[in-house]
């Protein structure tokens, strides 16, 4: 599995790789700091985006819909500390696959990336 | 309705979320501090965040040296003694930027379950130990400091909130 984790967060990069590895994963980890750079490093390679709604650039959001608007199906699981469903009905909308909510476990992000992946 | 009970019951409920949740570290909550005066609080790394909207206000969290420099490193998955603030300090700043963001998004979601709405505010960090944090006078705004312990470390999360005129 390949997956790209786009935060303008270094630390909550790094936070995401040591859940994948914890949750027993082993991938290859391509890492962006906002929206731009994810469309830049997006390739056929990438199995599975994790993105932060809030960035500097181009937030989370847009990156999702830009994604979608390329045609590029790939699976994209939110991650974020807004939990309403305002904001989980508007990542979906955009064509997000999943929610992961700050603060997640290993656990959770297993549970998620699963659903995600099968989906 | 807001209220302190509610707002001091949130704050105890996000932040112990967080410690177990992405840091492993159990917290003991002690007696919430309301009194209106300066506040015997001792921290070197401090991370604030605003809240704006139909209620406004603020949090922040007050750590010791030693206790930011364990969080900073579990959450890199660093060895302690691999992380300074001296020479580290984007880092410091981004995890614990990013500690004061969980709580207040945590908080966030609870309380707009009540009514209680607003946005937060990029957070804010602050390295050094010479201030003080009072509560002020204002009888519109609910404040509380609520202490925690975690192992030998003491830290204090701080959080007020007033309804606006929106």
């Amino acid at each position: 599995m390949k997956i790209l984790i786009v935060d303008d967060s270094k630390v909550m990069r790094k936070m995401i790789q040591k859940g994948l590895r914890q949750a027993g994963y082993e991938c290859e980890v391509v890492e962006a700091g906002d929206g731009v750079e994810a469309l830049e490093k997006l390739d056929a390679s990438i199995t599975v985006v994790f993105v932060d709604v809030k960035m500097p650039v181009m937030d989370g959001i847009e990156l999702v819909k830009e994604i979608r608007k390329r045609g590029n199906a790939v699976p994209i699981l939110m991650i974020t500390t807004e939990s309403s469903q305002e904001r989980i009905d508007e990542a979906k909308n955009a064509g997000a696959n999943g929610y992961l909510i700050k603060p997640f476990t290993p656990a959770k992000i297993k549970k998620h990336l699963g659903e995600v992946v099968e989906n | 309705m807001l209220d302190r009970a509610l707002m001091i019951d949130t704050v105890k409920k996000t932040t112990n979320n967080l410690f177990i949740k992405m840091l492993s570290m159990e917290l003991i909550a002690g007696e919430p501090i309301t009194e209106k005066n300066a506040l015997p609080l001792t921290a070197h790394v401090t991370a604030v965040i605003g809240f704006a909207g139909y209620y406004r206000g603020g949090m922040g969290i007050y750590l010791p040296r030693a206790l930011a420099l364990k969080m900073v490193a579990a959450m890199l998955g660093v060895p302690v003694d691999q992380v300074t603030i001296d020479k580290m300090p984007a880092d410091v700043k981004d995890a614990i930027g990013e500690i004061v963001n969980i709580i207040a998004g945590g908080a966030k979601a609870e309380l707009s379950k009540q009514g209680i709405t607003f946005d937060l505010s990029l957070p804010t960090v602050i390295v050094g130990e010479k201030f003080q944090v009072y509560v002020d006078n204002n009888p519109e705004r609910v404040q509380a400091v609520i202490p925690f312990t975690a192992g030998e470390d003491q830290l204090f999360v701080e959080c007020n909130i007033e309804k606006t005129n929106k």
